[in-house]
């Protein structure tokens, strides 16, 4: 019997539509110590960059109304310490594999990209073109000129699954989507964090230690923007959409999926413990079987705006 | 490692800065170690986002409510401040337990346990774990000193003040103990002790100060460190402290993930 949750994500097919979001689940290692991922849809890893990278000064979080701020920036080993430490753990889990990587130049990304792209243990590249907090390097997500050409260059060093991750912090989210679709992505997740900033007026500071005082939101605050913005993208490609921004249970799986992604990733809700994505799995079938769903794919951007109205 | 609910026992103020959270939660079938912790969250009333890490202060079995693991916590912000008004028979989401904890003391060192403030959260189970062990048959070797800006901050479980222990208290402004402040308790009472191995929890001010006497003095000290926290496991890159490493200069060190491996370093191990 094949699973009642199964979902078809471009070129991928996954058990259910449930992924863990980069930089919430380190590479999945310390979850599957306690817990069989088996159930779950798939992991990314936290980005890799090209060399290590020590990261913010702390302190690098900050929990705001319903959702919290972060500066991590980008701590990770770098691509040697991730094949050296981390690879083979990731290519044992049971479920799907995708390397998140984030480079500074066009380059990086192509040469990152090829790293894993003939990898049979890994499922699918996904490109961070989005973060805020990596300082320096020009943040190509927000730049359609920049971003289609580096989305094709990767594409050229990889024939696996292509997804590119696109940043909220633009004028026009169609344009950058229309940009990576362009450039060959097979399918496009949405949002990164939105770019905050939290302030402790007594002391005149921001909260957060990284150099420009600010950081990423993240949580339920964000999940109408995040809505609307895979509502948005939905009308202007045809690429599937992996949906992120505030997921915290099954109901919030679904409205993804009605406003237009075929797949989720869940990110911040995964630091109330590491089986909180198992966990909207179960849920998911529940609410899968008690209202009878169906397909989960005949749902995906089923969303009706009533037109014509005042 | 697992999140579970559990309820809550007790919650009440023992001093003005310092409350006793009782939970129906076995730390010590999860591997209980002084300094250990968890991390709680609650639905109401006021819901949050991330949970906030928490010393098991001390575990036990008591009579009626079986397994028992005790919290001590001060209302300082949002989360801790609601933490208050939780109530017995409320349900608290618990992850643990995480991070390494204190190891035992060297043989033949006495163990002087250092708490600053709210830092006194982690010595009930220590004290514990010590008399169960190897001080059984000579508590008083074991020294337990609170030190606080002022009397509301000086608790320990009262147990532990009739267990034979020593205990010597100070306070910044002198309304309890000594005036004056922890490293002066020591620099006191320091040719009492044979070979003292330091364990300290306390306000970064405290850590630091206790760092430089330590490596001055060339005795191992142990340091509880308390950065802000996501995750709790070791997946968010948060809760880094700085490395230390000869011919590596302050601010060039590696970051370490103080939930995975700390939130205890000897004090030669970090920049405090
Ligand atoms: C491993 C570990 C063990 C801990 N054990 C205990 C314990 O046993 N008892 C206890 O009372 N507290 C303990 N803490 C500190 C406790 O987690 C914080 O006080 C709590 O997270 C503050 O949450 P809040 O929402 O009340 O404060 P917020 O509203 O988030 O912040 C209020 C103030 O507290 C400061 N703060 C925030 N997080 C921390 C932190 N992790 N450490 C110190 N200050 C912080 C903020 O800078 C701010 O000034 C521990 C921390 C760690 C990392
Ligand atoms: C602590 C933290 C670290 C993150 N690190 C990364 C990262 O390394 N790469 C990346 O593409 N996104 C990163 N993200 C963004 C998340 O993957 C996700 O896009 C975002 O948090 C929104 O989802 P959420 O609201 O469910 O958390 C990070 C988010 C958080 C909270
Ligand atoms: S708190 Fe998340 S890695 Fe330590």
């Amino acid at each position: 019997m094949t699973d009642p949750l199964a979902i078809s994500l471009g070129p991928l097919r996954l058990r259910n539509p449930i992924l863990v979001a980069s930089g919430t689940f380190g590479s999945g290692e310390e979850a599957q110590r306690s817990l069989d991922l088996h159930e779950l849809g798939g992991v990314v890893t936290k980005s890799v960059t090209r060399e290590r990278r020590r990261g913010n000064p702390p302190p690098r979080i900050h929990e705001t109304a319903s959702g919290m701020l972060n500066s991590i920036g980008i701590m990770n080993p770098g691509l040697d310490g991730f094949l050296e430490h981390h690879l083979e753990a990731f290519r044992a889990l049971p479920c799907a594999r995708i390397v998140n990587v984030a480079g500074e130049s066009s380059a990086d990304f192509a040469n990152l990209t090829e790293s894993f792209g003939a990898d049979p243990g890994i499922d699918g590249i996904e490109l961070n073109v989005s973060c805020p907090n990596v300082s320096g390097g020009l943040d190509f997500g927000v730049d359609p000129k920049l971003l289609e050409p580096l989305v094709a260059e990767a594409r050229r060093r990889t024939s696996k699954p292509l997804l590119v991750k696109l940043t909220p912090n633009v004028t026009d989210l169609a344009a950058t989507a229309r940009a990576a679709e362009a450039g060959g992505a097979d399918i496009l997740c949405l949002v990164n964090t939105y770019q905050g900033m939290a302030v402790d007026w007594r002391r005149r500071r921001p909260e957060l230690g990284s150099p420009t005082g600010m950081g990423g939101l993240s949580g339920p605050a964000i999940k109408p923007l995040a809505l609307a913005a895979v509502h948005k993208v939905r009308r202007a490609v045809r690429l599937p959409i992996v949906g992120i921004g505030g997921i915290t249970d099954a109901e919030d799986v679904m409205e993804f999926l009605v406003a237009g992604a075929s797949a989720v990733q869940v990110g911040t809700a995964n630091f109330r413990g590491p089986e909180t994505p198992l966990q909207i799995v179960r849920q998911l079938a529940e609410l899968h079987t008690r209202e009878k769903l169906g397909a989960l794919s005949d749902w995906v951007g089923t969303l009706q705006v009533p037109r014509g109205r005042g | 490692m697992e999140t579970v609910r559990a309820k809550v026992l007790y919650n009440q103020a023992e001093t003005s800065s310092v409350y006793r959270l009782g939970l129906a939660y076995d730390a010590e079938a999860r591997g209980a170690r002084p300094a250990r912790f968890l991390t709680l969250r609650f639905d109401g009333p006021t819901p949050h986002i991330v949970p906030r890490p928490f010393s098991v202060s001390d575990a036990f079995v008591h009579d009626d409510y079986g397994p028992v693991t005790e919290v001590l916590y001060k209302p300082l912000g949002r989360v801790t401040s609601a933490l208050t008004r939780v109530r017995a028979s409320d349900n608290l989401h618990v992850l643990g337990l995480l991070g390494n904890g204190f190891p035992e003391p060297a043989a033949g060192h006495t163990p002087i346990l250092c708490a600053g403030g709210i830092g006194n959260a982690p010595f009930a189970l220590q004290v514990r774990h010590l008399l169960a062990g190897p001080f059984a048959s000579a508590p008083s070797r074991v020294v337990l000193l609170l030190a606080g800006r002022s009397s509301s901050d000086i608790y320990i479980q009262p147990w532990v003040r009739e267990a034979g222990i020593t205990i010597l208290e100070t306070t910044d402004d002198g309304s309890r103990g000594a005036r004056g402040r922890i490293t002066d308790l020591i620099q006191t009472h320091w040719s009492n002790w044979t070979r003292p191995e330091l364990y300290a929890c306390g306000p970064a001010p405290m850590l630091h100060a206790l760092q430089s006497f330590a490596i001055a003095r060339g005795v191992r000290c142990h340091l509880s460190t308390e950065e802000r926290m996501a995750c709790g496991y070791g997946v968010c890159n948060a809760c880094v402290v700085e490395s230390r490493r000869e011919g590596v200069p302050e601010g060039h060190g590696d970051y370490l993930k103080s939930c995975v491996e700390g939130p205890v370093f000897e004090c030669r191990e970090i920049y405090a």
